[in-house]
C-alpha cells in the first residue's frame, strides 16, 4: 500500500472514531439530563 | 511486510475507537437508559393524562360538597401530587378557571404545574396561592422570608419517604444509621453492610425538591456528600413511594425495609414505617380568602381524603 493512501485511511479511521465517540457522549449526556431515578437505579446492578 | 503491518495499525486504530465506544456505553450510556414506560420519572409527570374537566383523565373524580366562586385560588404543586390536585380542582373548582393549550397552562389558569421548587417560589412571589407539596427546604422558607412571606403549612396526607436499590442486590433491609451513614460518606462498599463486594453509588436529588428536603431532615446534622460511585457502583436513592409502586412487580428496583418495616399502605398508614412524612397545602400565611379555608376543609373532609387515598397514598384523617 502506498504511504500517501495507507494515511488517508488512518486521517478517514480516526475521523471516524471520533465521530462516533463525539456522537456517543453527546446522546449518553441527553439521556442522562432525562433519565429518572428509578430507571438510573433499575440499570445500575 | 509492510503491508501487513500497515493493515494492523489500521485494525489497532479501529479497534481502539471502537474499545473506546463500548466503554462508554457500558459504564455511562446503559446506565441512563430508561426501561419502562415514559410516566416513570422521578421529576416529572405526563401532565395530559391527570387534566381536570376532561373525561379521558385518569384522575380521581368525586363528587363534591363544594364548588368554590368568585376569585378561586390559584393551585400548583409538586409532580408526585399532580394528580391529586387536579382531581381537587376538578372537583371543586369552576371548570372555565382553568385553561391548558400546547403542554403547558395558560398565565391566567388557577391551575399551575410548577413542580416543588418553582411552586414554592411562585407562592412567595404571590403568582400561587397555594401549593400541594412535601414540606419546604430551608432554602425555600428563606426566600420567602426575604419577601416578608411566612408559610403556613396544613398536612394533608402521608407518603412513604423510600430507598430503592437494584432489584439484584441482595440487600433487602437497611437500619436508618446505616443510611446516613451511606450518605454520609461512612459505608462506601455494599460489603460493609453485609452484600456484595461493590462501591455503593449513592445517588442524591436535586436541591429543593421534595425528595431532597425530606433527606436533608432525615440526615438531621450530617451533610450529604455530592453523587460518588454512581456509574461505577451499585446505586441506591431515594424518592416517594408513589414513583416506585408501578414499577415494583417489574423488576429492576425493589424497595428497601427500614429498621425491618417494608414500606406498604399499610405501615405508612399506620405509622409503623419510620420514615412515614406527611405532604402538606401551603399557603401564605395571613392570606385571609375564605376560598382556602373552604379549600383545605374540604380536602380534610371525607371526600378529599377520599381523593389522597384513592390516588396512591395514605389519608391524613381516618375514614368517619
Amino acid at each position: 500500500m502506498k504511504e500517501k493512501t495507507f494515511h488517508r485511511i488512518l486521517i478517514a479511521v480516526t475521523v471516524i472514531g471520533s465521530l462516533s465517540v463525539i456522537a456517543l457522549t453527546v446522546y449518553t449526556i441527553l439521556l442522562y439530563k432525562d433519565v429518572s431515578v428509578i430507571a438510573f437505579v433499575a440499570n445500575g446492578g | 511486510m509492510k503491508l501487513r503491518r500497515q493493515i494492523i495499525i489500521i485494525i489497532l486504530l479501529a479497534a481502539f475507537f471502537a474499545a473506546v465506544d463500548l466503554g462508554i456505553y457500558f459504564i455511562f450510556t446503559r446506565r441512563c437508559i430508561n426501561p419502562y414506560n415514559s410516566q416513570i420519572k422521578s421529576d416529572s409527570i405526563e401532565v395530559e393524562k391527570y387534566l381536570p374537566f376532561d373525561e379521558n383523565s385518569e384522575i380521581i373524580k368525586v363528587r363534591a360538597d363544594l364548588t368554590l366562586d368568585g376569585d378561586v385560588p390559584v393551585i400548583d404543586g409538586a409532580a408526585a401530587l399532580f394528580p391529586v390536585y387536579s382531581a381537587f380542582v376538578n372537583a371543586c373548582y369552576p371548570s372555565d378557571s382553568v385553561g391548558f393549550e400546547n403542554g403547558e397552562f395558560s398565565p391566567d389558569s388557577a391551575m399551575q404545574y410548577r413542580n416543588t421548587l418553582r411552586a414554592y417560589k411562585a407562592l412567595a412571589d404571590g403568582d400561587a396561592d397555594i401549593v400541594i407539596c412535601a414540606a419546604p427546604s430551608e432554602e425555600q422558607v428563606k426566600y420567602a422570608a426575604n419577601k416578608g412571606v411566612e408559610f403556613e403549612l396544613v398536612p394533608i396526607g402521608r407518603e412513604g419517604f423510600v430507598f430503592i436499590v437494584n432489584a439484584d442486590n441482595p440487600i433487602d433491609d437497611l437500619t436508618d444509621e446505616q443510611l446516613r451513614g451511606i450518605y454520609s460518606g461512612k459505608y462506601r462498599s455494599w460489603k460493609q453492610l453485609g452484600g456484595k463486594n461493590k462501591p455503593i453509588g449513592a445517588v442524591r436529588r436535586i436541591n429543593g425538591s421534595g425528595s431532597q428536603s425530606v433527606m436533608e431532615k432525615f440526615m438531621v446534622e450530617e451533610p450529604i456528600l455530592p453523587d460518588y460511585d454512581v456509574f461505577m457502583g451499585s446505586c441506591i436513592a431515594y424518592t416517594f413511594r408513589y414513583y416506585v409502586q408501578d414499577v415494583i412487580g417489574e423488576g429492576g428496583v425493589k424497595m428497601l425495609s427500614v429498621n425491618g418495616v417494608y414500606p406498604d399502605t399499610q405501615s405508612i398508614s399506620d405509622g409503623s414505617y419510620p420514615l412515614t412524612c406527611q405532604f402538606y397545602a401551603v399557603y401564605r400565611k395571613g392570606d385571609d380568602d375564605p376560598n382556602i379555608k373552604r379549600l383545605i376543609d374540604w380536602i380534610l373532609s371525607d371526600q378529599g381524603q377520599e381523593i389522597i387515598e384513592k390516588s396512591g397514598y395514605s389519608r391524613l384523617v381516618p375514614e368517619s
